[in-house]
């Protein structure tokens, strides 16, 4: 693959849309702007918060919370049944204001985009500047406001967004990246979910300053894969590619169930399902896939996600199902139920316009998930 | 202990030892040699070991008192290496080994050797013999072609099957298979397969020289012994069955390439400066009388080379490879003009040297990319 010199010439932009279905709701119905709006689920349902608005965080609400749960902590909210079309709208309005200045464009979500306008299409210097124009033409053409943050690499841009939120602008200078980076709470790195926290923790990692203490050796076998991620980024040190990054998207399918269950053959009859309908779909598309990941939520909303990804190119149902069936397996625990029950599949391909090297097929036969268990890490959400 | 030796000939020895001490640190003493010195025999044995593969080398030496010690395999390779051509000293001296050369002198932390792995030796007198240039050969025709990337240890090494009347040494790492047999008889009466360490296999490569001596090997079920020259080596086998690769080679090409091999890597080298640096795509544009190479890049731009001194026989052909696999193989292959044996632009490819000699012969199949 590539090398890439550590780079910190880069200009890199992220961009984050504020509270975004809420933002819509509100922006399309005013009876129900400055007030705590809660898209997802009923609250007499076994549903879940998608998104807030910022009035309603100040209760305490936030995404993946049950629907449930969100109503005790604010009677007075306001719950509406997401409307998808009207955000998806509003989203390629917004992507097509980037493309204006880049077409290094990495849409990581519905609300969510990177930049890299190193090189753009004005010639412009400030990378600052364009965040600011950016944030100015999407509140005058969709009336929703966006938080951006400036850096030369991803997860400092990242970062950056993420602390003047709603409707700001950070700039984190190569020189001011280590100093954000040691005092930045552990929690705060975008990917460290509240487990990695835990165990952190646990080693008296409370922020990075901390964790630059930590040598590579010990973080590769403290948390694998993730802790040698960690390990680069503490230090500044993030060279994903801004449109090229392997998790281009996932495709997904989830169920909350009626009631928690523990019958393992409906899990699976379950799991079936989903892996056709998955499976359908990315062979539609003619995309082949080389990670799946399986999500559960327990009765008492603990939440796991396992992930499996395959040396061979996934594009059957049946490969998703198998995959998926021993994940879960594994994960499975005697007398506790489970609530909620997905897959998504993710590293996607496209098969008909991307270039890649052809295998083998008895390479790819051979006995391809034997290993399995042993290459399966976690990622806790 | 006590030993006089020349430099020259302490570090032609060690030098392809210091390759097999583990790099990790799991076990320190391990990152030591053994040096055992024996008066009668006027003899020194430096042992180095990762557990999975020994190597023992017994050098000629002037020994003045017998001995046994575990030093630092890094610094003793670096002391020999940085001393002038001359007679060296070496003796231990309390707690070290003391290296004397002309007017420099060290005194080296010695270990405690008793924990150090015992390495068996075996009796030679029932070993095979093969031919040590050969197997050098074999191995330098495959070892590329080796899996790097899976978990499925088999792929990790060399499938090496031995026929009464000849032995085959084959790798994959399914995106290229690459095989060669040398046609002897060796005296085996029943066909065996065993699957090498690639370690050990490019440890041996470092040492055989091309003259005629002879490896000697002795193969039991789960391991291996091969005695050259000085060198003993004591080795892992894999264990498993290697795939049945051959099901993978198709019979049925239609279209046959004979180009001139330092031609063909030539023009590769000179286009490939504008290939993409992620999938390091060229594409071959095959007719009658032209091989038309060519390569662009969205971050460099482009770049095309006509070979016109080709016999192509067979239907226009357009083709696409990561280029650095197709180097890799051209790049072992041996005769002037090498030949391509395609079928479809997404099947598998087999490269072919043509001229070969009487006793041994190669193949290589090599998977295109998925569109030109």
């Amino acid at each position: 693959m590539k090398e890439i010199v550590y780079d910190k010439t880069r200009k890199i932009i992220h961009i984050d849309m504020d509270a975004f279905f809420a933002a819509v709701e509100q922006r399309d119905f005013p009876e129900l702007r400055g007030k705590p709006v809660v898209i997802g689920g009923k609250p007499n349902s076994r549903g879940v918060v998608s998104t807030c608005s910022y009035e309603a965080r100040k209760y305490g609400i936030h995404s993946a919370m049950p629907s449930a749960f969100a109503y005790r902590l604010c009677p007075s909210a306001i719950f509406v049944r997401p409307r998808f079309e009207a955000y998806k709208q509003a989203s390629e309005e917004v992507m097509k204001i980037f493309y204006e200045y880049t077409d290094k464009v990495e849409q990581v979500s519905i609300d969510e985009a990177y930049l890299d306008v190193t090189e753009n299409k004005f010639n412009m210097k400030s990378a600052s500047i364009i965040a600011e124009e950016i944030r100015k033409k999407i509140k005058e053409r969709t009336g929703l406001t966006a938080s951006a943050g400036v850096s030369y690499n991803k997860f400092l841009a990242k970062i950056g967004s993420e602390m003047n939120k709603p409707d700001g602008l950070t700039i984190i200078r190569p020189r001011d990246a280590k100093d954000v980076l040691e005092n930045l709470p552990i929690r705060k790195f975008h990917g460290i979910g509240k487990k990695t926290e835990e165990k952190m923790k646990a080693i008296n990692v409370f922020f990075g300053r901390d964790l630059k203490k930590i040598s590579m050796n010990e973080m590769i076998e403290r948390f694998g894969k993730v802790g040698y991620f960690y390990y680069n980024i503490v230090r500044g040190k993030d060279e994903r590619i801004v449109g090229k990054s392997g998790k281009r998207h996932s495709i997904a399918s989830e169920s909350t169930f009626a009631e928690d269950i523990d019958d393992v053959d409906y899990m699976l009859r379950y799991l079936r399902r989903i892996a056709t309908k998955l499976g359908d779909n990315i062979q539609k598309r003619k995309l082949i896939a080389k990670t799946v990941s399986i999500k559960i939520k327990y009765g008492d909303f603990k939440q796991i996600t396992r992930s499996y990804t395959s040396p061979f190119p996934i594009n059957s149902e049946k490969d998703i199902y198998d995959i998926s069936k021993k994940l879960l397996i594994n994960s499975l625990e005697k007398d506790r139920k489970i609530r909620l029950l997905g897959i998504s599949i993710s590293n996607i391909i496209n098969k008909e316009k991307e270039v890649y090297q052809l295998i083998l097929p008895f390479y790819e036969e051979w006995n391809p998930y034997k290993n399995m268990l042993e290459e399966t890490y976690f990622i806790d959400n | 202990m006590k030993i006089k030796i020349m430099k020259d000939e302490l570090l032609s020895y060690i030098q392809p030892l210091i390759t097999v001490v583990p790099s990790k640190n799991v076990m320190p003493l391990l990152t030591n040699f053994l040096i055992v010195a024996k008066e009668e025999e006027s003899i020194i044995d430096i042992t180095t070991t990762d557990l999975s593969m020994s190597v023992s080398v017994e050098i000629s030496a002037n020994v003045l008192e017998s001995g046994t010690v575990a030093v630092s395999a890094k610094n003793f390779t670096e002391i020999i290496n940085s001393l002038p051509d001359k007679e060296i000293d070496i003796f231990t001296d309390n707690e070290f080994l003391r290296i004397e050369c002309l007017k420099s002198n060290f005194n080296l932390i010695v270990s405690d050797h008793s924990q150090f792995p015992l390495i068996p030796k075996l009796d030679l007198t029932n070993s095979n013999v093969f031919p040590a240039a050969q197997i050098k050969k074999m191995i330098s025709l495959v070892e590329f072609a080796v899996a790097t990337d899976t978990k499925r240890a088999v792929f990790n090494g060399v499938s090496w099957t031995i026929n009464p009347d000849k032995q085959i040494m084959a790798a994959t790492d399914g995106k290229k298979i690459a095989e060669a047999t040398f046609i002897h008889e060796n005296g085996i009466e029943e066909t065996k397969s065993y699957i090498l360490a690639t370690k050990t296999l490019s440890f041996l490569i470092k040492i055989i020289s091309d003259d005629d001596d002879q490896l000697d090997a002795i193969l039991e079920d789960k391991r291996v012994m091969f005695h050259y020259k000085n060198y003993t080596i004591f080795s892992h086998l894999l264990t498993g069955v290697y795939p049945d690769y051959n099901r993978a080679i198709p019979i049925d090409h239609d279209k046959t390439l004979v180009i001139n091999r330092a031609e063909l890597i030539n023009a590769v080298k000179r286009v490939s400066l504008m290939a993409s640096y992620e999938i390091f795509s060229m594409r071959f544009e095959i007719s009658k009388d032209t091989l038309k190479i060519f390569t662009k890049s969205r971050e460099q731009g482009e770049a095309k080379e006509d070979i016109t001194n080709i016999t192509y026989e067979g239907d226009d052909l357009i083709i696409a490879f990561n280029y650095k696999y197709l180097l890799q193989v051209l790049n072992v292959m041996y005769s002037e003009e090498v030949i391509f044996k395609f079928k479809k632009s997404k099947t598998p490819v087999l490269l072919f040297n043509k001229t070969e000699s009487e006793n041994f012969n190669s193949r290589f199949l090599l998977m295109p990319l998925n569109k030109a």
